[in-house]
């Protein structure tokens, strides 16, 4: 890699550890607090999902071909 | 009809070995519908064969009730029996292999993504009665890749996809359907900037997208990469400082990288010298580059090479246990792995030592294990580390010949949970042969197979619906999954530790199995937590604890140096070459003039499995062959067209797909392909008529000498026209 001063190695380690927490707050069951926070900022971080009719799949069908 | 109020759950999706947490709604006692995660930055992990999970665990064909073979062995006549007297006979009957030839009788074969919730509870069983002879599918799959890591650096890697800056992609192709996690990754980098550099003998949808294709003929992935560090060292595009203090056999590796100058490796990747050299500058030269792990190098008679040279461009390029690179996660100190359930400390050297194919082959066998086991320990806190399952195996093909011809000593009872073994290793009439010689089959699966057919003992198996669950990817990451509970399971169905505890408790083995359910084995596993099963569903549906890097600097490396050993000590000591080198597969010929790549997964299935499931078989009803057009021409051959394609080993039919992507002189084929409306009709369901398993040699030639893992990618073949099989259209 582009040699990476110590500096920028710890400070990717912390944005690392510091993004690790939060995405662990925002995937607990606690509405409060900090975990409330986390969820708040992942939620702006990524869009919502558009329906992927792929996914959707007949409820009956006959058979493999 | 009375409708239930819905309950949503968090689920762990089985059906692929990707793991995606999903949400599931039961209605009325039945999995009725699986959503995407609520949660935003995992909502698109999910595809297809996820939300065909109501479809797939309620389908009629589905195993209710456990079966006792009464008619000849692969007749498919059945007779109904308990789940109590099941266990009491197969219980009997292994007592009387083990009576008459020893315990190392015993083979085991098992797919941990497919069973999940086995808990080690099957190595500690076998350990505890003595059986070195665990096969997996990982041992082509992860698993051996896992293995041969530990040889450089003593741990197997994650990359950091969500920081790195570029991602190379060697024959892996994760798609929008098919390892939907990584696929995802792979595109929130390229949005931010990452480069993809894909290494394909076709034109695949990775490659497609990637800012540099190289196109290289199947099987050459170890003299390409020995190609890069050829650039990388000539250039001085390597971590001089990291590899002085923590790397040792740089000159001899830079001496048998000097033996690869690029018209020789352009000679022998068939990919011009210019485009691979760029492509180890933007390799060398990112801040921060990742090589995921590729199934395709984990399947070549050059496999040890190759991963090896994975292992050594992470090292040598800085990209090793770094933000952006491959991290070295170890042990999740809250959650026991699997390696501590295992006991594997209770096996005794004499029966570790008759683990079969240790002595040809012995990579991820106990005898590397046991190598690895002082260090191990001194960096990571325990001897024995089982990474994606892979460490402590057999070598599947010896164990087939053992099981055929009692060679070097008889095998005879043989358990295939979650595993339709049949086709799933290579040389399909070997594994036929040893299933017909076993005195005791055992299968425990969800669906009748050709392999379950095979069997004295059909056991049904539950889904991931149907139980409790903390998934911890075999400790490839530190990440736990809560998977929930949503329906009950057909009452004489069992999980398999559930039925690795049933038969330990017949096999005086019950003290050394107290813990009565899953979600006590739980939270046995959670108790370095603090936390118990229970209380963690509670509290959260994924977590992981604060990343480690560069922990080396305190620990050194897992390795007998404690060093990244470019030259491998643990080859040496054991005979082999130490460096990474280039070794051709077997040779095209007039006779066999194409170039044929197997294991190829197809997004409506995984492994063997989901044939049955018209819903994702419509999606693709037949096993497509894929030729360039300056191949099917000549051969009068059109898409749809049925063709034979025949090897040296054997034959499989299934019809032409012409593809211009395809590298010229290459034949793509489909993976695990059987024919479940057959089974009536046909021997074994077709299991022979279009199974990539009958292509590949398990002939020691065409095994890669380290690990011993067959060659699916590159050997001669040819295709004729041929009509369809009966009884598919």
């Amino acid at each position: 890699m582009t040699q990476r001063s110590e500096a920028a190695h710890r400070r990717a380690e912390r944005k690392a550890r510091l993004m690790n927490g939060v995405l662990n707050r925002s995937l607990t069951r606690r509405e409060a607090g900090l975990d409330k926070v986390a969820k708040t900022v992942v939620a702006r971080l990524a869009p919502p999902e558009p329906p992927d009719p792929e996914l959707h799949h007949p409820d009956r069908v006959d058979g493999p071909s | 009809m009375t409708t239930a109020p819905a309950d949503l759950k968090h689920v762990v999706c089985s059906i692929c070995d990707i793991g995606c947490q999903l949400r599931a709604e039961a209605r009325d006692g039945a999995l009725h519908r699986i959503l995407p995660h609520g949660h935003p930055i995992m909502a698109r992990n999910i595809c297809f064969k996820g939300t065909a999970a109501p479809q797939i665990h309620a389908h009629p064909d589905r195993l209710r009730v456990p079966l006792k073979r009464v008619g000849a062995r692969g007749e498919d006549w059945w007779e109904e029996i308990t789940h109590a007297q099941a266990m009491d006979e197969i219980a009997e009957r292994l007592g009387a292999v083990v009576a008459a030839h020893g315990p190392e009788a015993l083979a085991v074969s098992t797919s941990g993504w497919n069973t999940q919730t086995t808990h080690g509870a099957d190595r500690r069983f076998m350990n505890l009665l003595g059986s070195p002879n665990w096969i997996s599918g990982v041992a082509m799959c992860a698993g051996n890749t896992a293995a041969v890591n530990r040889l450089t650096y003593g741990w197997f890697p994650f990359p950091d996809l969500a920081s790195t800056s570029c991602i190379v992609l060697f024959g892996h192709n994760p798609r929008r359907h098919s390892w939907t996690p990584i696929h995802n990754l792979i595109e929130m980098a390229r949005g931010r900037g990452a480069t993809v550099i894909v290494l394909d003998p076709r034109v695949s949808e990775q490659a497609e997208k990637a800012d540099l294709h190289l196109q290289l003929r199947a099987g050459t992935d170890a003299a390409m990469g020995l190609g890069w560090l050829k650039v990388i060292f000539d250039e001085g595009l390597h971590d001089q400082a990291f590899v002085d203090e923590w790397c040792v056999g740089f000159d001899e590796l830079r001496a048998r990288v000097d033996e690869y100058p690029l018209d020789r490796v352009a000679a022998i990747t068939g990919v011009d010298a210019e485009l691979i050299a760029r492509a180890a500058r933007m390799y060398a030269t990112a801040d921060g580059a990742v090589i995921p792990w590729t199934p395709v190098t984990d399947q070549q008679v050059s496999s040890t090479s190759a991963i090896r040279v994975h292992s050594i461009l992470r090292a040598v390029t800085g990209n090793l246990d770094v933000v952006g690179g491959e991290v070295l996660g170890g042990f999740n100190p809250g959650y026991r792995p699997e390696s501590d359930l295992q006991l594997h400390e209770v096996l005794p050297p004499g029966q570790k030592a008759k683990q079969l194919g240790a002595d040809a082959h012995p990579v991820y066998t106990y005898r590397v294990a046991e190598m690895l086991a002082e260090p191990t320990e001194r960096v990571w806190g325990r001897r024995y580390a089982d990474l994606v399952m892979g460490c402590h195996m057999a070598n599947p093909s010896a164990v087939f010949r053992a099981m055929a011809t009692g060679d070097p000593y008889p095998v005879k009872a043989f358990f295939a949970l979650g595993n339709n073994a049949l086709l799933s290793y290579p040389d399909q009439h070997l594994v036929h042969r040893a299933l017909l010689a076993q005195d005791l089959v055992v299968a425990h699966e969800v669906f009748m197979t050709p392999t379950a057919l095979l069997a004295d003992y059909v056991l049904p198996g539950d889904v991931f619906s149907e139980r409790n669950h903390i998934a911890d990817t075999w400790s490839w990451t530190t990440r736990l999954s809560l998977s929930e509970k949503v329906v009950e399971p057909p009452p004489e169905a069992s999980g398999t530790y559930g039925f690795w505890r049933d038969l330990a408790h017949r096999m005086g083995f019950a003290e050394q199995f107290p813990w009565a359910t899953v979600e006590e084995v739980l939270d046995h596993r959670l108790e370095p937590s603090g936390r118990t099963f229970a209380e963690f569903a509670a509290a959260t549906l994924m977590e992981s604890p604060p990343p480690r890097f560069r922990s080396y600097r305190r620990t050194g490396f897992a390795t007998p140096s404690g060093k990244v050993e470019l030259a491998s000590s643990v080859l040496a000591d054991l005979g082999f070459d130490p460096l990474p080198y280039h070794r051709e597969g077997p040779a095209t010929s007039p006779a066999y003039p194409l170039t044929v790549f197997t294991g190829v997964r197809e997004d409506p299935f995984f492994q063997t499995g989901q044939r049955n499931i018209p819903v994702l078989r419509r999606r693709s009803p037949t096993p497509r062959l894929f030729l360039h057009p300056d191949d099917a021409g000549p051969l009068g051959l059109a898409d749809d067209d049925w063709a034979r394609l025949e090897t040296p080993q054997g034959a499989v039919v299934a019809q032409i797909s012409v593809q211009p992507s395809m590298r010229p002189g290459h034949v793509r084929v489909p993976h695990g392909w059987w024919y479940p409306e057959l089974r009536a009709t046909t021997a074994l369901a077709g299991a022979f008529i279009s199974s990539d398993a009958v292509l590949c040699s398990g002939d020691p030639e065409h095994l890669d000498r380290e690990q011993g893992t067959p060659h699916f990618k590159g050997f001669p073949g040819r295709v004729v026209p041929c009509p369809a099989p009966e009884g598919v259209s």
